[in-house]
């Protein structure tokens, strides 16, 4: 079983669902048997949370998606002319 | 069929495959521009540069799109793009980036200021930083400095993996790591401080300089106290 100190250097990665399987385990175990570390957990998750779902309230301007879908036209018209212009087969 | 024929017939098919690639292009690209906007906007700080950085970046990948390799990470090569396009037209325009103010802490600094003399919170939205807007908590992340400052934007507000955001910013997984673990300290910090600007300590669980908020006196003493210690 990991100590407290291990539980804490491991939880960002854990909350970042980028431990190895078997480091998982072992910070679940200690989860379930440790209720401090798991009010941390519960408390750094939830700081997680705020942050993603506050930021996630904004997003692209309508404006801009019209103006790449524009812009994304208007290189392909230049790419079929510059296709045009260059001799074929060389 | 003549030479002339076949070249017309050619032409025409390459016509309606580039117009199949653009398309999809097209629809795949525009499922993550909230998220490239969002990065944007943290790189630039500002919206009219944002704009323009991501109308580069996307018109930049449109062009090399044969060069991505299918069942690579379509996500992360396009966050790439946009951070090369950033550092090459972007950054240098915007000049030195100015010195960030914030603090140093020590790690989980949130959870010790809010978590002491048997309070117990487990959940952030039950203290005043719930109070904090989107504005404030995107002013806490433009606080970082700028490496971290995209590292925490692409890990915990559009949720890229590791290699995800090694592949974006060019860097090797472990520096991601690093980043991440000073950026989120230094953000735990930014958003104390966004929410101590704001004003919100009254009948909190939220101590202010240093002084104990509390409806109990010897309570209050001892978190003065533990408020003296981290600093």
């Amino acid at each position: 079983m990991i100590n407290c100190g291990d539980c804490a250097r491991a939880l960002n990665s854990y909350l970042d669902r980028e431990l190895s399987d078997e480091d998982i385990v072992h910070v679940r175990d200690h989860l379930e048997a440790c209720g401090g570390c798991l009010h941390m957990y519960q408390f750094e998750e939830s700081v997680r949370r705020l942050v993603r779902v506050r930021c996630q309230e904004q997003g692209a301007p309508e404006s801009l998606r019209m103006r790449i879908t524009m812009s994304l036209a208007l290189e392909r018209v230049r790419q079929e002319q510059h296709r045009a212009r260059t001799p074929r087969g060389v | 069929m003549n030479a002339k024929a076949a070249a017309r017939a050619d032409n025409s098919a390459h016509g309606e495959e580039a117009a199949a690639t653009r398309a999809r292009f097209e629809e795949e690209a525009l499922k993550h521009l909230d998220a490239l906007y969002r990065t944007a906007l943290r790189m630039t700080r500002n919206s009219s540069d944002a704009e323009d950085l991501v109308q580069d970046a996307l018109v930049r990948a449109y062009r090399f799109y044969d060069r991505f390799e299918p069942g690579t990470n379509f996500r992360a090569w396009l966050f790439k793009i946009l951070t090369n396009t950033y550092i090459n037209t972007y950054r240098r325009k915007q000049g030195r980036p100015q010195e960030s103010s914030l603090e140093d802490t020590e790690e989980f600094f949130l959870y010790n200021q809010l978590n002491n003399d048997g309070e117990r919170v487990t959940d952030v939205e039950d203290t005043v930083l719930d109070r904090l807007g989107a504005d404030a908590i995107q002013r806490a992340i433009d606080q970082l400095p700028p490496q971290f400052r995209t590292t925490v934007q692409l890990s915990d507000v559009e949720g890229l993996s590791y290699a995800e955001i090694a592949e974006a910013t060019g860097v090797a997984k472990g520096t991601v790591m690093s980043r991440l673990f000073r950026g989120r300290r230094l953000l735990q910090r930014a958003l104390w401080d966004q929410a101590q600007a704001a004003g919100f300590t009254s009948g909190s669980k939220v101590r202010h300089d240093g002084q104990a908020e509390s409806h109990n006196g010897t309570n209050g003493v001892a978190r003065a106290k533990a408020g003296g210690s981290v600093r």
